[in-house]
């Protein structure tokens, strides 16, 4: 666990050790299918490891030289792909025959510069130092057969497996040659316009593009390419790095510069959508995100890193050397239980930005000295802690996958008595939270939207961060209704329906602390929506607060459903012809019980209202069955005789 | 030619029985007398007269022993307002001079001023005091009888001289508050930018917000809203700018966006103390009032010590721009809503809701000359008015003499009065009216259907 205050990326340990670099021939790590390959003494035993404890296999491999490459295919068969001569790369199933070609090259003149399988084990993209060719593949018959070739001066290539993009840098110039991949189609490669690198006018002219400055990234669902470039003011004004989105069909445009203060050489890793830009000299890192505005120069947004520089959190790696096994490599210990006791586990401290560590693109780290693989994994409560402006944060944990939890937390540490947040900012934070809901739930009409990973509901809102705090003794009311109303008005700006359990935690705070007459105003505007179970709150403080009944009684009329409440309390407070009136109003009449008009009526010891509401229900009777008399299921029998016990009249 | 005296003001005096027991120190008991001029005499008789009404009708009715005596040229009333401390207005009945039998003689006209008139406006001028100094039992435990006796003169002789009794009407009995129409999210915006104040400056415990002459939000009790609005009306918003009237630039010029109103009878504090409760305490606060166009912030300030220039230039340096931003959007909002506006309506009709104060009526605004009602008119509503405060519920239509239909209805704590001055209309076409205007305005609260 990183100390809060001093880092923002750690290391997660990936459960895959190689052999390290000194006991090897040479080690290849197949982003793709995510593997090492280690090649023993001799070049015909290979050793390939994977995440999965299942996956790690040893293979014999023709012996023909140095391994220049070597990886397998995606799909079922897997076909395993080496390259041991400059020019021809060879194919082998080795999990079924012993069947093996080598892939015809039609100039053999040419050298390989790489080979990458594209859509599992479908077609193979071939880097000459002068093509780019596409095969399809025969997997059964391990055939190939040629679809396309493009003419190019190869310098090198970069190939993204998870984005099917090729990235091919020409001879000469600096050019960047896109190709992109499209499954579905009978030649799927498509090549894009090509992209001119300025790389600044007091660069040397001789200068090119390297390999290792250029990076394919997928940030917030949109391809990039990334290049490392110094500052075209000058060697001494550091580096940045140059984003050109790529579309699918469409010529790539520089859309975003990452502004770095520090010289000297980078690379870059992405976690999260977030950009990494790693120092070496510094050891430092620092993040970026694109969706951050920037300054706009042009068409292009410039960003600054969103924290100061730091360094990766320090990471120790516990291994147990496993001596009796068939592969007696070792074994990554977790449990810290284990580490303390067992003698056998040797602890390392590997040094962080060592000279050995290679960079594989999105966010793996590999140290080749100790043969040990992590993931870079972002400490969101560390940069949320980090961060100064709340909005920022709050904007940044949207967009991250995990950062629900720390959202959460960010909101109960502004509402901490003693250390509350100004409300302009809290209320800038809620339109923040309410736009991530507004958009993740399906809204499109509000705009464009920003990637959003994740977002708050009213419930999770007011479980994890409201009702905590209302029960506090010195969290001041006011606050509590002000965050709570702040938080409403931001619903109601994006047009979300507000829950009742939000209406009803003001009402209860506003009543508890006898402020009847701000919770009237709030009413009267409705901001507190009408429910038949506020409705009824209200009507219970009728005895602290005797406006709540009207207010109870105007919300009973607007909800429309609640005929037969308003008729209750109507009755139940003596207000029988009010009750009358209203049933005719509403076109109750034929349907309304006559026995709890007449017993309400009786119960006022009034004379003439018993006969005045009596007279009503006869005429009833007499509209809908032609007869004066109560029918049996009515049970009115005891009013009928009270009738004519008072007023007399004929018996029937 | 005949001559006509309008009603007003005979005399108004504070006492306290209590503070004389022997005789021949009745002097004594006179805490304010006006006018001033009046010689101790006749103070003396006119109280001794009062104490003498009051105490016999004890006997009959204890807890309400005498509000209201009338005279030929005067009516009276009496109120009580802290134990032991009473108060008595005498005004006098408007009156005519006719020839009878060719004789020059006075006719008075009683119902010209209502009872309900003068009591209000002897409740009302106890309201105000205590709005301004706090309680007379409270002055005179800190101040003495002598200490109370100055603060009464010197804010009631001040007092009364403005008071013009003969224009009192339902609306001063009613002492309803107009609340401005806004929308939910409208309101939401000003409710929480009344908080963002309250919260970013301590010291201000009640916040009211007032836009034109129609109040938004008032953290005070209800009571003290009631009498703080009357205080504010006849003080400033009278005079204050309207949302919906044309002629105001919408952006006033200059960084000095708004600027603090209302200053005290010294001049140049700029703050006044107010008696309002807080916390149920009656708390003396200062009153700050910022205006921006039409928008009236009144903050109700509590310090240890009294907050300097800084504060007053701290305040304003925050309040400006966010409440010059605020001004524009309910500006905006009132004019897109211009048509829905009560004050537009063609009735002249007046509603009240008891439970909270909120009245609405064309005839209140400005801006709606052409609705104006004679006097004789508003006398009618005044009376109906009164004899409805003693109805729970109740419909009455009045064809007037000079042909005019007045239709009066009561629910509940609502009441409801429309005034039609077409001629030639007949009850049923009447009836369908009051229908008619009842469905548009009332169909969102439970009010006579």
């Amino acid at each position: 666990m990183a100390s809060i205050g001093s880092h923002y990326l750690e290391l997660e340990q990936v459960p895959l050790v190689f052999d390290p670099l000194e006991k090897t021939k040479g080690s290849f790590f197949d982003q793709g299918n995510f593997q090492m390959f280690c090649v023993q003494e001799g070049f015909s035993k290979v050793k390939v490891k994977s995440v999965k404890e299942e996956d790690n296999f040893n293979l014999t491999i023709p012996q023909r030289g140095q391994v220049r490459s070597i990886k397998f295919s995606g799909g079922q068969p897997k076909i395993l792909s080496i390259q041991t001569r400059s020019n021809s790369v060879e194919f082998v199933n080795v999990f079924s025959s012993d069947r093996e070609q080598t892939l015809p090259l039609k100039q053999h003149q040419y050298d390989v510069v790489g080979f990458h399988w594209v859509f599992r084990n479908d077609y193979v993209i071939l880097i000459t130092t002068s093509t780019v060719e596409l095969y399809s593949c025969n997997s059964s018959s391990l055939s190939f057969k040629l679809l396309k070739s493009f003419n190019i001066n190869v310098s090198w290539a970069i190939f993204s497996p998870t984005e099917y993009i090729l990235i091919v840098c020409s001879k000469g110039g600096n050019f960047l040659h896109p190709f992109y991949f499209r499954s579905g189609s009978s030649v799927p490669i498509t090549r894009l316009p090509k992209i001119e690198i300025e790389l600044g006018p007091s660069r040397d002219l001789k200068a090119s593009l390297k390999e290792r400055d250029v990076f394919v990234m997928t940030l917030y669902g949109h391809v990039y390419i990334a290049v490392i470039r110094t500052s075209p003011q000058g060697p001494g004004f550091g580096s940045e790095v140059l984003l050109f989105h790529l579309p699918h069909d469409g010529a790539a445009k520089l859309s975003h510069i990452l502004n770095m203060d520090i010289p000297g050489r980078c690379t870059l890793s992405v976690v999260d959508n977030l950009v990494v830009v790693h120092h070496q000299a510094s050891k430092t890192s620092m993040i970026y995100d694109i969706s951050f505005g920037g300054s706009i120069s042009g068409s292009t947004l410039k960003h600054n890193a969103v924290l100061a520089p730091l360094p990766l959190s320090p990471t120790v790696v516990h291994l147990r050397q496993r001596s009796g096994s068939k592969t007696p490599s070792p074994k990554i210990i977790t449990d810290d239980s284990l580490i303390a006791h067992d003698s056998s586990i040797t602890s390392i401290t590997p040094e962080l930005y060592s000279s050995k560590w290679i960079f594989f693109q999105p966010n793996v780290v590999i140290d080749a000295q100790y043969g040990v693989i992590w993931l870079l994994k972002l400490n969101l409560t560390s940069i949320s802690n980090m961060m100064t402006d709340k909005c920022n944060v709050i904007q940044l944990l949207l967009m991250r996958s995990g950062g629900k939890d720390v959202i959460v937390e960010v909101f109960r540490e502004c509402l901490e008595p003693g250390r509350q947040a100004n409300l302009s900012i809290l209320g800038a934070m809620f339109d923040q939270l309410n736009h991530a809901f507004k958009i993740l739930s399906g809204y499109h009409d509000i705009g464009p939207g920003k990637p959003y990973q994740n977002s708050i509901s009213q419930r999770e809102f007011y479980t994890n961060v409201l009702v905590p705090f209302s029960d506090r003794k010195d969290m001041p009311y006011q606050y509590m209704v002000a965050v709570t109303i702040e938080y409403i008005r931001s619903l109601n700006k994006f047009g979300i329906q507000v829950e009742h359990f939000l209406f009803e935690l003001v009402m209860v705070i506003l009543i508890e602390n006898k402020c009847f007459y701000q919770l009237h105003q709030f009413l009267q505007y409705h901001v507190i929506c009408d429910s038949k179970p506020l409705a009824t709150l209200l009507l219970s403080k009728e005895l602290v607060y005797s406006p709540a009944t009207q207010l109870a009684m105007d919300m009973f009329k607007r909800l429309g459903t609640a005929d037969s409440e308003i008729i209750d309390i109507l009755l139940s407070r003596g207000q029988i012809l009010s009750a009358l009136r209203f049933v005719k109003a509403s076109d109750k009449v034929d349907t309304v019980s006559a026995r709890l008009f007449l017993e309400a009526a009786a119960n006022e010891d009034d004379h003439m209202l018993f006969y005045t509401v009596y007279k009503f229900f006869e005429e009833r009777n007499m509209r809908l069955r032609k007869r004066a008399e109560f029918p049996a299921d009515e049970q009115c029998k005891e009013y009928e005789e009270l009738f004519i016990n008072w007023f007399g009249g004929k018996k029937t | 030619m005949a001559t006509h005296q309008e009603a007003a003001v005979k005399s108004f005096f504070v006492y306290c029985p209590e503070l004389s027991t022997k005789e021949g120190t009745e002097h004594l008991k006179v805490l304010f007398y006006f006018p001033d001029t009046a010689q101790l005499n006749r103070k003396i008789r006119n109280i001794g007269l009062c104490e003498a009404l009051v105490n016999f009708c004890k006997t009959f009715s204890p807890d309400k022993p005498c509000e209201t005596v009338h005279t030929q040229k005067t009516k009276q009333a009496f109120l009580e307002p802290e134990p032991g401390i009473w108060m008595t207005l005498t005004v006098t009945i408007p009156c005519s001079e006719t020839i009878h039998n060719s004789e020059r003689v006075l006719e008075y006209h009683e119902h010209l001023i209502q009872d309900s008139v003068v009591q209000a406006a002897l409740q009302r001028s106890y309201n105000m005091f205590k709005l301004f100094n706090g309680t007379m039992r409270g002055i005179e435990a800190t101040q003495s009888v002598e200490g109370l006796k100055k603060r009464l003169d010197v804010f009631y002789s001040r007092y009364w001289k403005n008071i013009d009794i003969a224009r009192h009407n339902i609306f001063s009995v009613l002492q309803g508050i107009p609340f401005l129409p806004l929308d939910k999210y409208m309101y939401l915006k000003v409710h929480c930018f009344v908080n963002l104040v309250e919260t970013t400056f301590r010291q201000i415990k009640r916040t009211v917000f007032v836009c034109g002459d129609q109040l938004v939000w008032s953290g005070l009790e209800q009571e003290d809203t009631r009498i703080f609005y009357q205080y504010l009306y006849d003080s400033w918003l009278r005079h204050n700018p309207n949302p919906e009237a044309s002629g105001i630039p919408s952006v006033p010029a200059g960084p000095n966006t708004g600027s603090f109103i209302l200053e005290d009878e010294t001049g140049g504090k700029k703050n006044t103390w107010v008696y309002v409760m807080i916390n149920q305490m009656l708390t003396p606060s200062r009153l700050f009032v910022y205006a921006v166009g039409p928008c009236v912030l009144c903050m109700f300030v509590q310090t240890d010590d009294s907050p300097g220039d800084d504060f007053i230039k701290r305040i304003s340096v925050f309040l400006g721009p966010r409440l010059m931003h605020l001004t524009t959007e309910i500006r905006d909002f009132v004019s897109r809503n211009r048509s829905q506006s009560v004050e537009k309506q063609p009735y002249r009709m007046v509603y009240f809701n008891e439970m909270n104060l909120a009245i609405k009526s064309p005839l209140l605004s400005r801006y709606n000359s052409y609705l104006s009602i004679t006097q004789d008119m508003m006398c009618l509503l005044t009376q109906l008015n009164a004899e409805y405060d003693k109805l729970n519920e109740g419909e009455t239509v009045i064809r007037t003499i000079a042909d005019y239909w007045i239709v009066a209805r009561k629910n509940g704590h609502r009441r409801f009065f429309v005034l039609f001055t077409q001629k030639d209309v007949n009850f049923a076409e009447v009836n369908e009216e009051v229908r008619k205007i009842c469905q548009k305005e009332f169909s969102n609260i439970y009010f006579f259907d």
